[in-house]
């Protein structure tokens, strides 16, 4: 089910990144860069207004930041790897190695809530998050997504 | 008041989540939701319909996520603090520890009297938590004069 949203060119190995929010600026440039989105304030704008009502960082270094905007045109995915880690302010205190940025337009949202429930039961698998955590390249990122979309 | 717990017994108590975000945002608490996967019910349903139980346990667990998500989606409209949370295991047991461990200062629990199993189950559980949870706890009944 995710599998389409995959892209290897949205999938982004990041080091010595300051805060979470420099981490999801990152994330949207590449993805500016790739021309999937227009522009990145509008997203960028409803991403902190999320995070500062609450911070999204789920379990065990995966974080999953996430909102419905009209900057997109669709379902948006972006995956951002921090090999250092790094803190999200997350429920458990656990740094973050793992960031899926979920952004997808307001009518879209019976298909955001169905890959942010995909992806969040996913990470709740220990084996899941061990086999993320030790992939080397986009494209084992993506061959690793794909082996537990089921 | 600080921090409410919404537990999502099933996604047939929607109206309670409504009045779970009204409390919350009127007293400026966090609403925490949780949804368990409860091992019995599993192996009950994966009984029923001859299916694989870790197969129901993922299924049951996907649709817990999708109910928290679409709680967070209204509670955030309303500029309310949420944090989800799934666990798996015995109810009782979890939400005993959940509100203990939380410092939850109430319980907000949907319920639907007399549907069939489920509605037997969900009495079965609010029961349970009557005696055994500390901590003050709303019963909103689902269509409730």
């Amino acid at each position: 089910m995710i599998e389409k949203f995959l892209d290897e060119d949205l999938i982004i190995v990041m080091d010595n990144v300051e805060n979470k929010f420099a981490i999801i600026e990152k994330m949207l440039d590449q993805a500016l860069r790739k021309g999937v989105i227009m522009t990145r304030e509008p997203i960028l704008h409803k991403i902190r207004e999320r995070e500062e009502l609450e911070s999204t960082g789920v379990v065990e270094g995966i974080a999953i930041p996430h909102a419905r905007t009209e900057a997109v045109k669709d379902l948006l995915m972006i995956i951002g790897v921090i090999k250092e880690g790094l803190d999200f302010n997350s429920l458990d205190g656990k740094p973050v190695h793992i960031v899926f940025l979920i952004v997808a337009p307001e009518e879209a949202k019976s298909k955001y809530i169905q890959v942010l429930a995909r992806i969040s039961r996913m990470c709740r698998q220990e084996d899941f998050r061990k086999t993320l955590l030790s992939a080397g390249s986009p494209s084992e990122v993506i061959s690793i997504l794909e082996k537990f979309d089921t | 008041m600080e921090r409410i717990l919404l537990y999502i017994i099933s996604g047939e108590t929607r109206a309670s989540w409504n009045r779970a975000i009204d409390l919350s945002k009127s007293l400026s608490a966090t609403l925490y939701a949780l949804f368990i996967v409860d091992k019995d019910l599993v192996k009950t349903v994966a009984d029923m319909r001859k299916l694989d139980e870790i197969d129901t346990a993922i299924k049951v667990e996907e649709e817990g996520w999708k109910y928290l998500y679409y709680l967070e989606d209204m509670a955030v409209n309303e500029g309310v603090r949420t944090a989800l949370f799934v666990e798996e295991g015995d109810s009782i047991d979890i939400l005993r520890k959940f509100v203990k461990e939380k410092e939850i200062e109430l319980l907000i629990v949907g319920h639907r009297s007399g549907q069939g199993r489920e509605g037997r189950r969900e009495e079965r559980i609010i029961q349970q938590l009557i005696e055994y949870v500390q901590c003050p706890i709303l019963i909103d009944k689902e269509g409730g004069k």
